[in-house]
C-alpha cells in the first residue's frame, strides 16, 4: 500500500471537525450537569439513577436529529450526532461497571454504583465529611441511609472507596 | 479481564451496527443498554419511538419529558429548558459568516 500524506486543506478540515466535535461534547457535559440541578430532573434521576447521563445524551441527540437534521449544515448534524455517540459510550461504560456514579434518591438516601467492590465508603456532602459505616457489595454498589434529612434542594455529593470515586451536584426533593 | 470483556462488547455493538443487522432502534437499545434494568430500557425505547414528523418541537419535548418521568406540574419548565438548550445549540453550530 502506498501512503499518501494529507494536504494542508485536509488537515484544516480535520482540525475544524475535531474542534467542533470536542467542543460539542464539552458543552453537552456541562449541559447535562446543568439539567441535573433543575427541579424537574429530581423524578428523572430517581428513575434512571446511574443511567441518567447516558439516557439523556442519547435521547436528546436522537430527538434533535429527527427534528433538525434536514435543516442543518453537515457540521450541525455532526454536533448533534456526537452527543449520541457520547451517550452510547456512557451506556457501555456504565453497563460494564467501569463508570462510577452517585445519586441522591431522596433527601435521606444516597446510592452509589460501580465503586470498588467490598470496600468501606467515605461520603462527603457539600464539602463536609459524613460519618457512615457502609460497605459496597461485590458489584461496587452501596445504599446509604443518612441519619438526618438534607435541607437544601441542590447538594454536592462525593463518595469514594479508596480508589474509585463518584461526584454529583443534583436537585433532590 | 473485565476490560477485555468490555472491549469485546463494544466491538460487537460496532460490528452489529456496521453490518446493518440492527436497523431497528429497539435492537440497538438492547445491545447498548444490555446491562441496564428493564425499566431503563423501556424508558429509552418509549422515548425513541416518539413521533416527530410535522410536530411542533415543543410538543415533542413535552412528550419526551413525560416519558422520562418529569412530573406534570414541571413539564413546562422542562420544555422551556430543553428549547433554551436547543436554541443555544443552534447558535453554537451556526456556520460563521464571511
Amino acid at each position: 500500500m502506498q501512503l499518501r500524506p494529507v494536504n494542508m486543506q485536509q488537515l484544516q478540515t480535520y482540525g475544524m471537525a475535531i474542534g467542533i466535535e470536542g467542543a460539542s461534547m464539552a458543552a453537552y457535559e456541562y449541559g447535562i450537569s446543568y439539567l441535573k440541578k433543575r427541579k424537574f430532573m429530581a423524578g428523572v434521576v430517581k428513575t434512571l439513577k446511574n443511567w441518567t447521563d447516558a439516557v439523556l445524551a442519547l435521547v436528546i441527540s436522537v430527538i434533535s436529529y429527527a427534528l433538525l437534521a434536514n435543516t442543518l449544515p453537515e457540521q450541525g448534524v455532526r454536533a448533534i450526532r456526537v452527543l449520541g455517540s457520547w451517550g452510547v459510550k456512557e451506556a457501555i461504560l456504565v453497563g460494564f461497571r467501569y463508570r462510577p456514579a452517585v445519586v441522591l434518591t431522596s433527601k435521606k438516601v444516597v446510592e452509589a454504583f460501580n465503586l470498588d467492590p467490598d470496600k468501606s465508603v467515605e461520603l462527603w456532602i457539600d464539602g463536609s465529611k459524613v460519618d457512615v459505616t457502609a460497605k459496597t457489595d461485590s458489584k461496587g454498589y452501596v445504599k446509604i441511609e443518612l441519619a438526618s434529612e438534607l435541607t437544601a434542594d441542590v447538594h454536592k455529593v462525593l463518595v469514594h472507596t479508596g480508589f474509585k470515586s463518584a461526584y454529583t451536584e443534583q436537585y433532590i426533593e | 479481564m473485565a476490560e477485555l470483556k468490555a472491549i469485546r462488547m463494544a466491538l460487537k455493538v460496532r460490528r452489529l451496527l456496521k453490518a446493518g443487522r440492527s436497523g431497528d432502534i429497539a435492537r440497538i437499545v438492547d445491545e447498548v443498554f444490555s446491562d441496564a434494568p428493564q425499566h431503563v430500557k423501556e424508558v429509552v425505547k418509549a422515548i425513541l419511538s416518539t413521533e416527530v414528523h410535522g410536530k411542533d418541537p415543543r410538543e415533542v419535548a413535552r412528550e419526551v419529558g413525560m416519558k422520562l418521568g418529569v412530573k406534570e406540574e414541571e413539564l413546562d419548565d422542562f420544555v422551556d429548558t430543553i428549547m433554551m438548550v436547543a436554541e443555544e445549540l443552534k447558535e453554537f453550530i451556526k456556520p460563521e459568516k464571511g
